[in-house]
């Protein structure tokens, strides 16, 4: 992972503890949220269980 | 609720899954002719959904380029994009049969005025808002209560009620098939879902003497090794195994006079097809994600109430032996056949399924209120408890931890999102949580 990724996940931090505070995140908050988890994600056939 | 504007349907993976969703397609279109449906769904799924006969536009999610990006700022310009394009649609409405958050999360950036399934509230956590779809997310974690298959979730979430069994239709494509084959599909994606080899080639060694067709065996290409094998046993065995894309497989089934397989991708196409067809389950349920056939039989092993599934449980299968799936060919009676199933896949389903429509119970509710309002992270003391409740739990209900474990981080819906939860557990929880002001709430 280079260094933006770094820094999406720092960003991750500060969103998921907005959420967990019950806050209203932004568009990009929630763009930022949805990159994160698509780049974390693996579908099945990404998992040999294709 | 119109059905007749541009709607969205949102199912990215797996392909099975994808083709389960193919039959609202086709109760929508024959329902709604004039309705304008768009797909979206993963890069190795779209073939499925391009140039599909009722499918207007194919979408693809940008899941693959965003994994292939060279940095996070390429990532998101990709994601914003895509979004950007699909809310110039202005589609009436999205239907996300998909219970994975980034889905919602990604769907939550395409402005719409109808929203069905799993979405997002403003804070970006996961919520059900209609009855249908969380009684989809129950499967499988109330599998023991279910009685309905997820094509019928998956219609009741769109409203659909058609008089006539909805089929699945797939895009052309040039290949061609053995006529009057026999078709068999030997491996499977899963370790658990796979029939012993040496059961395969018993099997084959039967057909083979009882009747004269071909038999053509499909699989994916890292399956071709162990098919080749089996393909060298006769000179009417042809072996397929990645010889063909996903859209291609329809047309290696279509005019089969039989197909036998686990519960696999090819299995849904088969049953899609109206083949006759036997189907092999062990850890999987054939209520809930059977051949949705009125031309197939399921040959189940056993599962206890309660019971989790078995994935990963290479054995669970050699229970069935070739002998059952012989006696079935020959409508005989089986022995060592726990359960056997003619599956209908009538719509007469879907009435039972609005009346067994229950309500997510009051404390788990509650619960969630709790969970979501909590000003700061639950303790580690108190998650260990819980973890350990779920473990008690699990052994008690003699289910399979790992596999509860493995559903939720798939789905990435952690304990905290769950609304749809086993009713025992969460009645544990709260006699659990009364530790912690729970009677507050």
């Amino acid at each position: 992972m280079n260094e933006s990724w770094n820094e999406l996940e720092a960003k991750i931090a500060e969103i998921s503890a907005k959420q967990k505070q019950g806050l209203s995140l932004s568009r990009e908050e929630i763009s930022l949220l949805c990159l994160w988890h698509y780049s974390q994600s693996q579908t099945r056939q990404e998992q040999n269980y294709a | 609720m119109p059905k007749t504007g541009k709607w969205l349907i949102h199912m990215p993976n797996n392909p099975g899954d994808v083709v389960m969703a193919l039959f609202v397609v086709d109760a929508w279109k024959r329902q709604y002719p004039q309705a304008q449906l768009h797909f979206l769904t993963d890069h190795e799924c779209l073939s499925l959904v391009q140039n599909h006969p009722q499918i207007d536009k194919a979408w693809c999610t940008p899941r693959q380029q965003i994994r292939k990006a060279a940095n996070a700022e390429i990532a998101l310009h990709i994601l914003e994009d895509r979004a950007g394009a699909l809310a110039l649609e202005n589609f009436d409405g999205i239907l996300n049969l998909y219970q994975g958050y980034e889905g919602a999360l990604f769907l939550s950036l395409i402005p719409t005025r109808k929203r069905i399934g799993l979405c997002t509230d403003q804070s970006g956590e996961a919520i059900l808002l209609d009855p249908a779809s969380r009684a989809l997310f129950a499967i499988p974690a109330e599998r023991s209560a279910n009685r309905f298959h997820c094509i019928d979730h998956y219609l009741h979430m769109a409203g659909l009620k058609s008089k006539h069994r909805p089929q699945a239709q797939f895009p052309p494509s040039q290949i061609q098939g053995i006529p009057g084959a026999v078709v068999l599909q030997i491996g499977s994606a899963w370790p658990g879902k796979k029939w012993p080899l040496a059961y395969w080639r018993d099997l084959i060694q039967y057909l083979l003497q009882a009747q004269s067709a071909p038999i053509v065996l499909l699989g994916s290409p890292n399956e071709f090794q162990e098919n080749e094998e089996l393909a060298h046993l006769h000179s009417r065995i042809h072996n397929y195994c990645g010889k063909s894309q996903l859209h291609e497989i329809p047309n290696l089934i279509r005019g089969a006079k039989l197909f036998i397989s686990g519960d696999t991708f090819a299995m849904h196409v088969a049953s899609a097809l109206q083949i006759p067809q036997i189907a092999l389950f062990g850890p999987s349920l054939a209520r809930e994600t059977g051949p949705y056939s009125s031309t197939a039989w399921v040959l189940s092993t056993a599962h206890r109430a309660g019971e989790n599934l078995e994935f990963l449980n290479t054995k669970i299968l050699e229970s069935l032996h070739v002998q059952d799936v012989i006696n079935t060919l020959l409508g005989l009676d089986t022995k060592n056949i726990l359960l056997q199933a003619q599956w209908s896949g009538h719509h007469d389903y879907q009435e039972k399924l609005t009346k067994s429509l229950s309500p997510i119970p009051p404390c788990a509710l509650r619960l969630m209120h709790f969970l979501k309002r909590a000003q700061q992270e639950p303790s580690n003391s108190l998650i260990h408890i819980i973890e350990e409740l779920e473990k008690n739990l699990a052994i008690e209900t003699h289910s399979n931890y790992e596999w509860e474990q493995y559903r939720i981080a798939l789905k990435s819906l952690n304990w905290r999102k769950l609304d749809s939860y086993f009713a025992e557990r969460l009645e544990l929880l709260k006699q659990l949580l009364t530790k912690f002001d729970y009677q507050k709430i």
